[in-house]
């Protein structure tokens, strides 16, 4: 009865991951667009400098973020396990890059723009999400060991 | 498996301290988003009884602040009880947990879908557009949030054959 319960939950994770891989790989695709006007100047020639430093790391992050997610769903799909070392190092990485996605364009900003820049940070939704994924990575530890035990006992 | 148990307590130990500070995070982010909102809607309802007349383009964007700031805020409080919770017991995969979980995914899901499609409505404009009415972002978060609910129900079976184990 259990194991029947497992399973249909592993299918519904292997389906629901495929769809969200699929998802973050638009995503991608949107960002890299954006970092490519951004970087040729043909996307916010209203802008000041400033802002226009602070789209251009976001957009570069998001795609590095969104290709992650990408590769970290497609994992799950074709296995079916969510709690693997691989992708416990695969969110511990896109919170790391989340984190890097707030502070860079404050270090970045620092000397021309002085104490706004730490105003930035600050504001970031960034900084949320990144402690959230590290905090998430440290339950997916948690939940290998008893994945291991489970593995074990059987 | 005595290595497993030290393991498995040294992480509780380490989920305990970790909630307790997002805990007190989410909450003070949930307060300030609050604040927020609701200086952002006196400021249009002042605007709108002392001059009789605010532009739609200022109006709708206001509105749509106004709904953003209210889910933010009610899931930022969510959040910050759900890690309350997991600061007091150590166990990530509680009932109540994956339900707020739950309940954080599908309110950000209606924020994507709602926000510009009421700030349209209350401000009868002519701004609006599919990519309006489908903002892949918050969709693809809600998304992930739902599907995290999923991998934590596994993740509560396990801990129940941990327990019985045991």
């Amino acid at each position: 009865m259990e194991q029947n319960k497992k399973n249909q939950i592993i299918r519904k994770i292997r389906t629901c991951s495929l769809v969200i891989s699929v998802f973050c790989l638009v995503l991608a695709a949107f960002n890299g667009i954006a970092l490519y006007q951004c970087i040729n100047g043909t996307l916010g020639l209203s802008m000041t400098e400033t802002d226009i430093t602070r789209i251009t790391v976001g957009y570069g992050f998001g795609l590095a973020i969104m290709l992650l997610s990408a590769v970290l769903f497609f994992t799950m799909s074709r296995s079916g396990l969510p709690f693997t070392k691989k992708k416990i190092i695969l969110v511990l990485l896109i919170g790391a890059l989340l984190l890097l996605n707030a502070l860079v364009p404050t270090v970045i900003l620092f000397p021309s723009i002085g104490i706004k820049a730490v105003l930035y940070l600050v504001t970031s939704s960034s900084l949320l999400e990144s402690l959230m994924f590290l905090f998430a990575a440290l339950i997916m530890y948690y939940a290998s060991i008893l994945q291991q035990e489970s593995d074990e006992t059987l | 498996m005595a290595q497993n148990e030290r393991n498995k307590k040294d992480v509780t130990e380490k989920l305990r301290t970790g909630s307790k500070g997002l805990w007190i995070a989410f909450a003070a982010c949930a307060l300030l988003t609050a604040i927020w909102g609701i200086f952002q809607l006196i400021t249009l309802v002042s605007a709108r009884v002392s001059a009789n007349a605010v532009p739609w383009w200022t109006a709708y964007d206001s509105i749509q602040r106004i709904f953003e700031a209210g889910f933010l805020a009610a899931m930022l409080l969510i959040a910050a009880f759900m890690f309350r919770r997991i600061s007091f017991s150590g166990m990530p995969f509680e009932e109540k947990t994956i339900r707020s979980v739950r309940t954080i995914g599908i309110l950000c899901i209606i924020q994507g879908l709602c926000s510009h499609l009421a700030a349209s409505l209350l401000t009868l404009s002519p701004q609006f557009a599919l990519t309006d009415l489908f903002p892949m972002q918050i969709i693809a978060e809600g998304m992930v949030f739902l599907f995290a609910e999923k991998m934590m129900k596994y993740g509560a079976m396990l801990q129940i054959e941990s327990d019985e184990t045991l």
